[in-house]
């Protein structure tokens, strides 16, 4: 891991494009403005992982389709 | 090219044996990045699901509602980044939300939809960083 300590409104450039800059840091964290070309995704970590997780549950799930239709159908006819 | 453009025109919509359009998936989606083609699949066993299925491996498949048919008012805005990401302008989307089964209870995940641009073919997977959608929008006991 590259280890790098920088200042308020300093920066790193990574790869071609991205940016990473130090807004303001203090006791309940560190404030970061990140700047990316469209195609590349930024997520919280934890957020990221959440989906992921959630993807592989669903994907394990699809072959509870013929019970999941008829749910969905109960739900739908509901006023 | 023509090629592809020439077998989509001549195929007949209303025939079911029909092959599904191909949509691309530029960076596939969270836990599954090496899926990068889907095939929408809809049929009268699925409604009103839809079942999105990859053609790369590990080809996973996703059963997918409309979010609308399960909270009316779901936003359906996308940032002018995440737009230009599925090559869109202003025309109309389509938005899936991917349901799934934890020990037995049935839910949407309305925080990461799928949105899919008819016009390019291609489609993302959104995560909602600022909006309170919840991942397990509860569908109830399946």
């Amino acid at each position: 891991m590259l280890v790098v300590t920088r200042k308020r409104d300093e920066a790193i450039v990574i790869g071609d494009g991205i940016e990473v800059r130090v807004l303001r840091h203090g006791r309940d964290g560190v404030r970061l403005g990140i700047t990316a070309p469209a195609h590349v995704a930024v997520h919280r970590q934890e957020v990221y992982e959440t989906i992921r997780a959630a993807n592989a549950a669903a994907a394990a799930a699809a072959m509870h389709a013929p019970t999941l239709v008829e749910h969905l159908r109960g739900r739908a006819g509901k006023p | 090219m023509s090629m592809t453009v020439a077998t989509v025109s001549e195929t007949d919509p209303t025939d079911s044996k029909a092959e599904p359009l191909v949509v691309d998936f530029p960076s596939g989606i969270p836990g599954f990045e090496t899926c990068h083609r889907f095939v929408l699949v809809s049929s009268p066993e699925l409604a009103p699901m839809a079942c999105l299925r990859a053609l790369d491996p590990p080809e996973a498949s996703f059963l997918t509602v409309d979010p609308r048919l399960l909270d009316p008012s779901y936003d359906l805005t996308l940032r002018e980044f995440e737009r230009a990401r599925i090559g869109a302008g202003d025309e109309p989307l389509l938005w899936l939300a991917i349901v799934t089964v934890t020990e037995g209870e049935a839910s949407a995940n309305l925080r990461a939809p799928i949105v899919i641009n008819p016009g390019r073919m291609t489609g993302c997977q959104f995560i909602r960083d600022e909006a309170d959608y919840p991942v397990r929008y509860p569908l109830g006991r399946a």
